[in-house]
């Protein structure tokens, strides 16, 4: 009887040390069940209002490079509808290429108001974390004579950050050694000094000490200034 | 339970329950940190989806936010809730993880608008007012969601943007780190079980041979010892248990030993009374059937009375023993001079009459002693020295000198000695070295026994030394008057 006793307070012993094992485990089940439908429950702040003036042209573009990084924290809001007809939006797109065209950044092509808008979308830039500044961008697609335009436009200053232009004839060629100094001049931001240089058939500029990198690639058919997201 | 189980259960409860605790503190405080920042985020992306409505809807006033009323007059004769409607359906938010999940609700509870196929209840909307926000926590198609609740005013009615950040990683990474711990906590259960098993095993043996060696000695195997090594506090014990061991040994050899004493001092003493009684009973027996003349008579009675003579000095002198074993003495302080001059008074005409040449050379000293008691030994050691002389030229040196640690008595006689083996057995009651004629010369075999006794009452040391037909040499060695 006493022999049995002892085996008994040893399995108790052995189911103790079992159950203080698995205990974690079973409290998180409970602990679960627990949380799953309970609300929470806290009083609403006061918002800051969004002022886009408050952010430049470098923070723009670092946000929307974020973005196409797959930064977690920044999102974009895509919106099919905007306030601007496509007449406003031809205007203003062709008074910014003509701009880029006297500063060498764009392709003298000969452009006029009567622009076919094929295309266009908003997207807005954001960080979920410090909400106050956002980037609008026009995103826009059109033809005009023999050629084809697709140019990411600011929706607020109305600045073209990207283009992209193609055709099957022949697009003129600009002249790469100044467009560093182009970029600085019709961006109004501070080129990296020791950016222009090669990269495959293209040409990078830095801004922010490396963090933006812009890409200049050109050939027969094609030119195209983008925002460079892979690192190099 | 044995200490071995109970070490073996302690330790394995104690470790488990520390590891089992540590590890759900830190898991589910990860887990909460977790799930607040996914919160946080559900709360930033309601935040993201209100602005991107309330560019849509600018022809409407939020608290706070964009007044704008550009197409108001466009818009007064839609209802709101189409507005809204049709605000929302042209918004799509995209992070890099995909896009987001919301819907819009009344204050009735009525969905206006969706992009999320799930059937998620709104019901803690009720809970929930103008100024106060809310989440929960959502399980639907095995996926958990964070439901965020964000009140928003739109001309004086709210609205309730929810949206859904899926949080199922958050409590897939505590599944898998749960996952993880199972594995853990199972190998080291078993890595515990085999290194407590070990160590309790070692811990207990020397226990168990302890245990084992107890079990000899109780069966009475003194000589059963214990060596345990390893470990300091063992070794010690083992130690102390083995020095016991060896006292006990010890101390029962001495029961023993006083035992056999104790049997051999009753048997000699039955002996010593039945030899007396035989004759006297013999003598009285003669007198009482046999008619026998005068001379006879009065013979018989003279061997009956001389017998019972005996028998009543034995008597005394057991008596005599008896009282010293139980007694404290009083220590005088005497002349070591005057202490010798009383004892040659009383053995100087004895041992004249036996022709005995008795020498006294004492140095004068004070000595601290019971002067009767130390008499008597004097007496009886000079009585057996008379004893053992049988020869004509005989001779008795009794001397008394002043040592360092006290006084030293001796008495030197030429009698006829003894073997090295008796010196061990003379002090012993009723020994006799030679008992017929110790007895014809009136011994009785506890003389030396009582002068050991009185010696020893003293705190003092009586040695013999003794030659076979050369003689013998008695020395006690009293204790300075300050010692005693």
């Amino acid at each position: 009887m006493n022999k049995i006793r002892k085996y008994i307070i040893n399995i108790l012993l052995a189911f103790v040390v079992l159950i203080l094992a698995f205990m974690p485990i079973s409290i998180s089940k409970i602990e679960e069940k627990n949380i799953l439908g309970k609300l929470h429950t806290e009083d609403v702040k006061a918002r800051k209002p969004i002022d886009n003036s408050l952010t430049s042209v470098e923070d723009k573009l670092e946000l929307v490079v974020r973005y196409q990084k797959k930064d977690q924290n920044i999102v974009m809001i895509e919106k099919e509808k905007e306030e601007l007809n496509d007449k406003e939006i031809s205007s203003l797109v062709i008074r910014e290429l003509k701009k880029m065209q006297t500063l060498n950044i764009f392709p003298n092509i000969s452009l006029k108001d009567d622009i076919e808008i094929r295309d266009y979308s908003a997207q807005i830039f954001m960080d979920k974390n410090k909400p106050q500044g956002v980037v609008s961008i026009l995103n826009i697609c059109f033809s005009y004579d023999k050629y084809n335009f697709y140019v990411n436009m600011d929706a607020n200053t109305y600045k073209i950050y990207e283009f992209d232009v193609y055709s099957k004839y022949q697009i003129p060629k600009i002249n790469v050694s100044l467009l560093a100094e182009s970029i600085s001049k019709y961006l109004d931001v501070a080129v990296d000094k020791d950016s222009g240089y090669n990269y495959y058939d293209s040409k990078i500029y830095t801004l922010k000490h490396g963090k933006i990198k812009y890409a200049y690639s050109e050939d027969n058919n094609y030119s195209n200034l983008y925002l460079l997201i892979k690192e190099i | 339970m044995k200490l071995f189980w109970k070490i073996f259960f302690t330790t394995m409860i104690v470790s488990i329950a520390c590891f089992s605790i540590g590890s759900y503190i830190l898991i589910n405080s990860g887990f909460q940190n977790s799930l607040q920042r996914e919160v946080n985020l559900a709360y930033s992306e309601n935040d993201v989806l209100r602005y991107s409505l309330n560019e849509e809807l600018k022809n409407f006033s939020e608290t706070n936010l964009y007044l704008y009323d550009r197409f108001k007059e466009k818009k007064e004769s839609l209802k709101k809730e189409e507005l809204i409607r049709g605000g929302a359906s042209s918004v799509k938010v995209y992070a890099s993880y995909g896009e987001f999940f919301f819907r819009i609700t009344n204050k009735d509870l009525k969905t206006i608008y969706y992009n999320f196929n799930k059937n998620i209840e709104n019901k803690i909307i009720s809970s929930l007012s103008k100024n106060v926000k809310g989440y929960e926590i959502v399980k639907a198609d095995n996926k958990y969601y964070v439901h965020a609740i964000v009140p928003f005013e739109i001309d004086k009615d709210i609205f309730y943007l929810e949206n859904f950040r899926d949080a199922s990683e958050v409590f897939q990474n505590r599944n898998r780190q749960y996952t993880t711990y199972m594995y853990i906590i199972i190998i080291m259960i078993i890595i515990s079980m085999v290194v407590l098993f070990i160590t309790s095993w070692l811990l207990t043996k020397p226990i168990y041979k302890l245990s084992k060696a107890t079990k000899q000695i109780a069966k009475g195997n003194f000589k059963e010892r214990v060596y345990a090594n390893g470990y300091e506090e063992l070794e010690e014990l083992s130690k102390n248990f083995n020095l016991m061991a060896s006292n006990l040994n010890k101390m029962i050899e001495t029961l023993r030993e006083a035992n056999m004493r104790q049997e051999t001092f009753i048997g000699s003493f039955a002996h010593e009374i039945k030899t007396p009684l035989t004759s006297m009973i013999g003598y009285a027996d003669m007198l009482r059937s046999k008619k026998m003349n005068q001379e006879n008579v009065v013979l018989s009675a003279n061997y009956i009375f001389e017998e019972g003579k005996r028998v009543e000095a034995l008597s005394m002198k057991l008596l005599e023993m008896i009282i010293l074993k139980k007694q404290d003495i009083n220590m005088k302080l005497i002349s070591a001079k005057e202490f010798f001059k009383q004892v040659k008074g009383i053995m100087y005409p004895v041992l004249k009459k036996a022709n005995i040449d008795f020498t006294i050379s004492a140095e004068d000293c004070i000595l601290k002693i019971e002067p009767d008691l130390m008499k008597t030994v004097c007496i009886n050691l000079l009585d057996n020295s008379r004893k053992a002389i049988c020869n004509e030229c005989g001779s008795i040196i009794l001397s008394g000198k002043c040592i360092n640690d006290g006084y030293l008595i001796t008495v030197i006689d030429n009698g006829k000695g003894m073997e090295q083996s008796e010196l061990s057995r003379i002090t012993q009651a009723f020994y006799m070295v030679d008992k017929s004629r110790a007895r014809v010369q009136g011994s009785t075999g506890l003389g030396l026994a009582i002068c050991s006794e009185i010696v020893n009452l003293h705190g003092a040391i009586m040695t013999f030394k003794s030659k076979l037909n050369e003689g013998t040499c008695v020395t006690i060695k009293l204790k300075g008057v300050d010692d005693a």
